[in-house]
């Protein structure tokens, strides 16, 4: 018995001890700074980058700001583990310890009628954001991309990003069973049949959003509506004509074509389920063809040898609707004692010249070099495009400004050429800029995306004999979902938004 | 302990034990079989080549050996070694605390003369089924300045009326007769706990120890919620990150190249096998530490004393 | 501790007399003070439009509005059905399974093939679902899952699992199984451990077999417990476990037509992020129906036998 005693003794020194020795763990942040020094701290996704450009560039952003503007940037990363549901909970929490988050447009479009973020007045915007102002003052609607209901809640993206929806095919298999150059969408479906047919062990496509996407565009200008998860569409070529996207006989024709392309086994029946993703597929060469914009395209067959002889293509003669510049957003903390130092700070990283290429490019000679009218060529084989550092670009991307972008002169070939085509045709339609808001109709919205969850898959992937009754069956489920009074809503807002 | 059982064993009707035996060995190797297949598919699968995954899927065999997957994994050798660090730590400052804790309770709860029995059992049983939600939860934690802080790791999930009532059941199997004869001894309750309750219930503590261990073993969420100090991470987390995100893995295919990957197989696929298989593995070697007190018997000694 | 001299039979004399049994709960109490009871206040959410800059309390109140997506669907009641029909089936099957383990183990007298065995069969509780998502996807997979390459080795024709609905329940089922068998099977098999010996020893003198002894002895020593473990999953009867569907059904929609619970469902829902209001009217609504279910459950229990009655 005694000795027991001393075991446990023994044990809980042990316990108490290393308890102690955590506590000193956790706090420890924050070194010497002159106490004046306002910290502003940055809430991104993503993991933090761990190469030494990254490193490097904030340190010198940092060295940059402490003389300007006497404010140092802290980045925080969510990573990339349910990222919304942490901003939301960060935001409801009440915290005060962090001034601005990067914020996509469907949860922008779902908080701010909440009052989730600090209201931007103009004084605010005037008095801390000046280079802002002088930009906007060429083309003020630069900036209601980040307006909810009237109200200012966010900085957007300074860009209207044209979507062009291409294809990336294997030239070298095209060529071997004797396939014209593509000229249309159906040679590429007539293409993916051949090579699934001939090709053993290889599959036509990995099913994803981006096939409906390079379906109707080109075809018909429909841009997205932000803040319906593009459920809602609008067309383009006239004032205000919005749609849900399933009710569209485009939408109708798509099942078609994919139950075609299913039956002649582009894809298996347990497609639906797999979590192989599309470009390791296709870089891999088991897909025979790869759908995406034309940069990550692009990006892809820079990936693959060769002498699989990538080819990109884009169709169609109708040009192609700006996404929307919510897309991609910045907003502010509203318990935040540091809204001006955080907007002014803002305000160098998007409308300065100088913070904008170091933090999107890097060091001017060392990483990157100008290669005039927009392009830059890359020096040390560190493309941005990439996800890796130079600059992390997907976690910046939110501080885009068309005046001083920059696309890489040594992009795939034909990348350029079809990026800067579709830029020429592309169609900046008002509704483009507009934010819906569905918190006046939070019912029917449930209702509707959940029939959507429990049909749509099905018929995309294929899965369904009958297309027709299938489809009746989702369009009469949506109806007594309430789609109607949602439209409805959708509408008027539209014709409110469009009014001023 | 032994004798004991050898006694049990010995006098059992042989041809009947047999057949015991062989339908309990069948059912027991099928169970196992099943259990273990999947297992032997991802390490064979995180040991594959990326390529043959990709193409052809798991096999029991390694389909072209390779390490990428590790090597891949492994690159951020302080990170993953302070995550196992951590884990281990909540592991065991959790595990011990929430035993003390939810057996103390226990005990009261198991007590048949203790007047507000029901009522504190019904305290605790109300929380399971309703409950505030994350939101006010995060709320109050935040409040109570557990950002960033080790304890968000170790105090929340120390304790669970699943695991009180565990073991309250168990107590109630203890005959109340050597109780009341230590109660006259004049032992108070605390005293009997220590003396008579806790070296009896070695088989249900080494349950809810398990318990323990595996749920601060998987411990992420709070993890993700709470902490953003990447020195605190812990390894579920830092692991579920990577499983997340294709885009984690496409983070290091900048180191990729210098470790002699072409950028075409860096592996993801493997890698997600990978990560469950440094996951487990540790936590493997754990369980027959605690497997000696599931044998009949191992608490005789304490009865009788 | 006879203590009758002592009159006053108040508040303060239980406290005095419960004073130590009291200092050994208050930890408990204070935890489940902090840490449940203090997010309580939440629930009031489910009636309340949110709104970020007022926080929980001061929001406006919204009536029922937040509970109108559960009933408005049209489905409610095949959503409730499909719920509790395969959440009954997760708990009686996984616990038949975990009890026939668990007697299996304390008979066998192979020690060594008892301890490699109940290593093995707790393997499957430490696989995510995320991998035993796509572990099963690499199973049942058409053209080289490993179900199916064993079937064209034995000369069987390959089985399209996919577009196969009715099997899925059956898959989600086994798979359930699978993953929490050797996990659950220790509390019985602990129970089993700390039984009396003296009876086992008793009833081997009477010369009773092993069955007798199984079905006379073990399994009526195992029943508070199995009474108390099946009241404890009960309170979970309709929420279903949403990682087993969103894992193994992935989004295959013809399957979840099928097999919509309410879990799915609500997640449906919510795809476009969480609406504050709508998920904790989704957990009071699903908690309300537990609560009674349970509710008249421990009533049974409480008459079948008074310790296994879970308050």
């Amino acid at each position: 018995m005694m000795r027991k005693k001393i075991k446990s003794i023994i044990a809980i020194i042990i316990v108490l001890s290393t308890i102690f020795a955590l506590v000193g763990c956790g706090e420890s942040k924050k070194t010497g700074l002159n106490d004046d020094t306002v910290t502003v701290v940055w809430v991104m996704e993503g993991d933090e980058p761990t190469s030494e450009q990254y490193d490097k560039v904030w340190k010198k952003v940092n060295e940059m700001l402490l003389e300007d503007l006497n404010v140092q940037v802290e980045l925080e990363f969510l990573g990339y583990t349910n990222p919304d549901n942490q901003k939301q909970l960060r935001l409801a929490s009440g915290t005060n310890d962090f001034e601005m988050m990067k914020m996509g447009g469907s949860l922008l479009a779902q908080l701010a009628p909440r009052f989730a973020f600090a209201e931007l007045t103009d004084e605010l915007l005037q008095e801390n954001m000046p280079l802002m102002m002088k930009a906007l003052e060429i083309d003020p609607t630069r900036i209601e991309g980040g307006k909810v209901d009237g109200v200012q809640y966010a900085i957007p993206m300074m860009k209207t990003n044209i979507s062009n929806s291409c294809v990336a095919i294997r030239g070298d298999l095209r060529e071997k069973y004797g396939l014209d150059v593509p000229t249309c969408k159906e040679d590429i479906y007539e293409y993916i049949k051949v090579i699934v047919a001939n090709e053993s062990g290889m599959m036509g496509l990995q099913k994803s959003l981006a096939l409906w996407s390079f379906y109707y565009q080109g075809d018909v200008s429909w841009g997205a509506l932000t803040g319906t998860d593009n459920y809602v569409l609008f067309d383009a070529t006239e004032e205000c004509n919005l749609f849900m996207k399933y009710t569209t006989e485009e939408y109708y024709n798509y099942a078609l074509l994919c139950r075609e392309l299913k039956e002649a086994g582009c894809w298996s029946t347990d497609a639906i389920n797999d979590s192989r993703s599309a470009e390791d597929l296709f870089e891999s060469g088991l897909t025979a063809a790869y759908f995406h914009n034309v940069d990550t395209c692009g990006m892809r067959a820079q990936n693959m040898p060769e002498e699989w002889n990538v080819e990109i293509y884009r169709f169609g003669d109708c040009g192609d609707v700006a996404s929307s510049p919510s897309a991609s957003t910045m907003v502010f903390n509203p318990n935040s004692e540091h809204l001006e130092s955080a907007l002014q700070v803002l305000d160098l990283f998007m409308f300065d010249e100088e913070y904008y290429n170091l933090i999107q490019l890097g060091f001017e000679g060392e990483n990157w070099e100008d290669a005039g009218e927009g392009y830059y060529r890359d020096l040390d084989g560190n493309l941005p495009e990439t996800e890796q550092y130079k600059g992390n670009w997907y976690a910046t991307w939110n501080l885009i400004n068309k005046d001083f972008e920059r696309r890489n002169i040594e992009n795939y070939t034909g990348v350029n050429e079809i990026f800067n085509k579709a830029q020429e045709e592309g169609i900046v339609h008002p509704l483009t800029k507009m934010i819906f808001n569905s918190e006046v109709i939070p019912t029917e919205k449930a209702v509707i995306w959940s029939e959507i969850s429990r049909y749509a898959n099905a018929l995309e992937f294929g899965m369904v004999a009958d297309v027709d009754t299938y489809y009746k069956n989702l369009i009469n489920a949506l109806e007594t979902a309430g789609l109607d009074k949602f439209m409805a809503e959708v509408q008027k807002q539209a014709e409110e938004f469009l009014k001023n | 302990m032994k004798q004991h059982r050898t006694k049990t064993t010995g006098k059992i009707k042989s041809k009947d034990r047999r057949r015991f035996n062989i339908i309990a060995v069948t059912i027991l190797s099928f169970a196992s079989f099943i259990c273990l297949l999947p297992f032997v598919l991802i390490v064979a699968g995180s040991f594959s080549d990326e390529m043959k995954v990709l193409t052809e899927g798991y096999s029991l065999l390694p389909r072209g050996f390779s390490l990428d997957a590790y090597r891949v994994l492994l690159k951020n050798v302080d990170q993953i070694v302070a995550s196992y660090r951590n884990t281990i730590l909540i592991c065991i400052i959790g595990t011990v605390g929430g035993l003390f804790v939810d057996s103390m309770a226990a005990y009261v709860l198991s007590k048949r003369d203790f007047k507000w029995r029901n009522i504190c059992s019904f305290i605790l049983y109300f929380t399971t089924v309703f409950s505030g939600g994350t939101v006010a939860w995060y709320m109050v934690l935040m409040e109570l300045g557990f950002r960033n802080s080790f304890w968000v790791l170790v105090l929340p999930a120390m304790l669970s009326f699943y695991h009180i009532t565990v073991m309250k059941s168990y107590m109630l199997s203890i005959p109340p007769s050597i109780i009341e004869s230590a109660r006259i001894d004049g032992a108070n309750d605390w005293q009997i706990y220590i003396r008579i309750i806790m070296p009896m219930s070695k088989a249900v503590l080494a349950t809810i120890a398990m318990y323990l261990v595996l749920q601060y073993w998987n411990e992420w969420y709070n993890c993700m919620l709470f902490i953003s100090d990447k020195q605190l991470y812990t390894l579920q987390y830092y692991l579920y990150n990577m499983l997340n995100s294709s885009a984690t893995l496409k983070n290091l295919i900048a180191d990729a190249t210098t470790i002699g990957l072409s950028h075409n197989a860096v592996p993801s696929q493997t890698a997600r096998l990978a990560m469950t298989v440094l996951a487990a593995g540790p936590l493997l070697m754990v369980y027959p530490f605690i497997q000696r007190y599931f044998v009949r018997g191992v608490n005789a000694g304490a009865v009788k004393e | 501790m006879g203590v009758c001299w002592l009159k006053k039979q108040g508040f303060l004399y239980d406290l005095k007399k419960y004073r130590i049994l009291l200092l050994m709960f208050l930890p408990t109490l204070v935890w489940f003070a902090v840490f449940e009871y203090a997010p309580m206040a939440g629930i009031v959410m489910a009636f309340k439009r949110y709104n970020f800059s007022l926080g929980i309390l001061e929001s406006p109140w919204c009536g029922l509005e937040n509970f109108e997506f559960i009933f408005r669907s049209g489905r409610l009641g095949k959503l409730l059905w499909n719920t509790v029909s395969i959440n009954f089936l997760f708990l009686v099957i996984g616990m038949f399974v975990q009890i026939l383990l668990a007697i299996l183990f304390s008979e066998i007298t192979m020690r060594r093939f008892t301890k490699v065995t109940q290593m093995f069969i707790c393997i499957p509780y430490f696989i995510s679902w995320v991998v035993v998502g796509s572990v099963v996807y690499n199973m049942l997979n058409y053209n080289y899952g490993f179900v199916n390459t064993v079937l064209v080795k034995l000369g069987f024709e390959r089985f399209d699992f996919y577009s196969n609905v009715p099997i899925w329940r059956y898959i989600l089922i086994f798979f359930n199984t699978w993953k929490g068998m050797g996990y659950g099977s220790v509390v019985y098999l602990a129970t089993v451990t700390g039984m009396d010996s003296e009876i086992y020893e008793a009833a081997q003198i009477d010369g009773a077999t092993i069955w007798q002894r199984i079905w006379k002895i073990t399994l009526p020593c195992l029943k508070p417990t199995i009474i108390t473990m099946f009241l404890l999953s009960m309170g979970s009867l309709f929420r279903g476990n949403y990682q087993v569907f969103a894992n193994i059904i992935g989004g295959n929609s013809l399957v979840t037509q099928e097999l919509d619970v309410l879990d799915t469902y609500i997640v449906g829902a919510m795809m476009s992020g969480t609406n504050f209001g709508m998920s904790a009217a989704a957990s009071m609504f699903q908690s309300i129906i537990c609560f009674i279910s349970v509710f008249i459950m421990n009533r049974v229990a409480k008459k079948v036998n008074e310790n296994s009655a879970l308050f």
